[in-house]
């Protein structure tokens, strides 16, 4: 076996060698490290003196199999245990269902709640039913944290808590296989009931405790936020006083300790805000796969038009000979990147339309592009240019996905709104550029406000031109309790969906009816292509105004809307 | 995506199906570039089969605009998938060339 002799001091773990565990004499290490994702997870090998240690198999068969052929590469038959830091399935589905680990006689090493879990093939607390995944009949050899100690001739469990200042005691024991150095283990649940940490040497095997506080994470069944907020502060305490220098997480790159403690200080200030989270239950997931295709279809839709007008301005400019604006102006959102990411999204829906991915994997994945796309998405250089109303709208569609996806719903934040006044506001900056030409001639003399003011009158696009636009109002329509900043937001959105469907005339109608105010948006002549999926969109968002959406669809297919009349007691 | 060319007696029309976005926009892009170097000046885009396209597709529209600019030349787009022909119409594309309802609307308009 080739093993890395490391200088002293040097404590930098490399991934797929044999490397010696730093702070034990007679202990090797070799990382398996995997791109993140929630399929699999890293796993880890320790040689002892005379046994393998397997710090959690992962849930690939092809994972498996490159650790024992790495485990045969070393030449020496030794005892195999497998040791998971929970029964989450991307840790531990290959222990379960891989023949070597039946041939091989691998001991398997569990928290007494997740061994349980496993023996009584729980579907909820592995999170097998996410992934439609089926279980087995497994028996757990080693029970760790269960209470007692243990000795025989295989191994040895001794229990000796830490005390922690300001804090219920961490509970640990020693394991010590054969001959082999001891194993600490650390009980830290939250993540799941069994999460547990394990430290050979200088290393501490964190499972998936960094990311416990994760959207997507946070929420799954076992999850406990009084728990996680108990456990990072004590992995904050062991890492501040213990002698470990580097961290290996369940998944992705391993850390030096001080990065490892800092994520964990972050942690414990984010995790004390997710109160009340949903629980990512099946149907979480799926209502939320769902969410994110009709999202996504609207976000690629959104910033398709943003970088277009962008571009229209730009080739303006360069027609005008103000070349060094124009680049300006089309450098203003990474269109590239955008468009890279929506289409890794699309690629991914197509998989996940073929059977290939199951709600929860689609839910994870749109996080990640949501993420992203709110990283570089440049609100305020956008809102200067174009219609601040579809800045704001890509920007909150990001926002609202990020809040679901965390677990939390989106509550609208109702008020009193003047409905005549809102609309007529609305229609008027739909109809008219934010500058005219009297305003341009004003500011002739000041070049940067000039060039201000035409950009933006450029940017501005006549949707309603052309369009017949009726609106008939009730004499006295009261105001309606919706969300102030959404309503006239939303009122926009379905204009534009009249406008882009190349409607010939509008109606709008208002009036107080069952004590709601109901608003009707009706177009005439036009193609009418509003597909479920932007109906589903259109309902969500109605939603998220504080009022209900129904699409008639017909001749002339109309948009009903209502919201509860404004009283003192219904306003929040 | 995929991009046919069919000479008409006046203009090259050009039928594009499919997804135009980041990965196929260059081909088009490509394709367009080589028919202008060939001489074509006149230009018309069917894109009712186009379900989708992404900001790169409308760069390439852009840019091919901006080559045909001669008092001759002509580029426009016919009868655009609903899909197409919102983006174009919400981006403002409309103010920089003209789209059609029908192929016969173009021949009609560049006669």
């Amino acid at each position: 076996m080739r093993m890395t002799q490391l200088p002293p001091g040097n404590e930098i773990i490399s991934q797929g060698e044999w490397q010696e565990v730093p702070g034990l004499e007679n202990t090797a290490l070799f990382p398996y490290i995997r791109k993140i994702d929630t399929i699999s997870s890293n796993s880890y090998l320790l040689l002892q003196r005379d046994n393998l240690i397997l710090i959690d198999p992962g849930g690939l068969p092809e994972q498996t199999d490159t650790i024992f052929s790495v485990i045969d590469d070393t030449g020496r038959d030794r005892p195999i245990t497998a040791l998971l830091t929970h029964v989450h399935i991307d840790h531990c589905l290959q222990a379960l269902f891989h023949p070597g680990f039946r041939e091989r006689g691998v001991a398997l090493g569990v928290q007494a709640e997740g061994a349980s879990a496993l023996e009584r093939k729980d579907t909820r607390l592995t999170q097998a039913r996410l992934f439609s995944q089926e279980l087995c009949d497994t028996k757990v050899g080693i029970r760790l944290l269960a209470g007692a100690d243990h000795s025989d001739t295989r191994y040895s469990l001794h229990g000796c808590d830490i005390p922690v200042p300001d804090g219920k005691a961490l509970e640990m024991q020693s394991l010590t296989i054969g001959a082999g150095e001891p194993i600490g283990v650390y009980h830290t649940p939250g993540h799941s009931p069994d999460s547990i940490c394990l430290k050979a040497g200088n290393i501490l095997f964190t499972g998936d405790l960094l990311f416990a506080a994760n959207p997507g994470i946070a929420g799954l069944c076992g999850w406990s936020q009084s728990d996680l907020v108990s456990s990072v502060k004590k992995m904050i305490w062991l890492l501040e006083h213990d002698t470990i220098t580097v961290c290996c997480p369940g998944h992705g790159r391993i850390l030096p300790a001080g990065q490892a403690l800092a994520i964990l200080r972050k942690m414990e200030r984010n995790v004390a805000s997710l109160s009340g989270i949903d629980e990512i239950s099946p149907e979480w997931a799926r209502e939320t796969a769902l969410y994110a295709d009709d999202l996504m279809a609207e976000v690629s839709e959104l910033f398709s038009v943003i970088a277009g007008r962008l571009y229209v301005v730009s080739h303006i400019m360069d027609e005008l000979e103000e070349a060094g604006e124009a680049e300006r102006i089309r450098s203003l959102v990474g269109t590239d990147v955008i468009d890279g990411l929506i289409e890794d999204f699309t690629r991914f829906v197509e998989e996940y339309r073929a059977g290939r991915k199951v709600d929860v994997h689609l839910t994870l994945k749109a996080g990640q592009i949501v993420q992203k796309l709110d990283d570089i998405f440049g609100r305020e250089d956008l809102g200067t240019i174009l219609d601040p109303s579809l800045v704001r709208r890509a920007g909150r569609l990001l926002t609202d996905y990020m809040t679901v996806f965390r677990g939390f719903r989106v509550e609208p934040l109702t008020g009193e709104v003047d409905t005549l006044g809102s609309l007529n506001t609305c229609l008027q900056s739909i109809r008219e550029s934010p500058y005219s030409e009297e305003d341009l001639l004003e500011l002739s003399d000041d070049i940067d406000a000039y060039q201000k003011a035409l950009i933006s009158r450029l940017a501005f696009v006549p949707l309603l031109k052309g369009i017949d636009l009726e609106f008939q109002r009730s004499p006295a329509v009261p105001p309606a309790c919706a969300c102030l900043e959404r309503f006239p937001d939303f009122i926009r959105t379905i204009l534009e969906e009249l406008s882009g469907n190349e409607v010939t005339g509008i109606t709008i109608k208002t009036r107080e009816r069952d004590r709601s105010v109901e608003l009707s948006i009706s177009g005439r002549g036009g193609v009418h292509s509003i597909s479920d999926q932007k109906e589903r969109f259109l309902k969500r968002e109605c939603r998220s105004c504080g009022g209900t959406f129904v699409l008639i669809r017909g001749k002339e297919p109309t948009f009903l809307l209502t919201f509860p009349i404004a009283t003192g007691q219904s306003l929040e | 995506m995929e991009v046919r060319k069919f000479n008409k007696q006046s203009f090259v029309l050009i039928e594009v199906s499919g997804r135009v976005d980041t990965t196929s926009a260059p081909d088009l892009e490509t394709e367009i570039n080589r028919l202008i170097g060939e001489g074509n000046r006149r230009l018309l885009l069917n894109m009712s089969d186009v379900a989708y396209i992404s900001s790169g597709g409308l760069r390439v529209l852009l840019a091919t605009a901006k080559k045909l600019r001669g008092d001759n030349d002509r580029l426009g787009l016919c009868s655009p998938s609903p899909e197409v022909n919102k983006i174009l119409k919400l981006a403002g594309f409309t103010s920089i060339f003209p789209i059609y309802a029908h192929e016969d609307d173009a021949v009609a308009a560049w006669k």
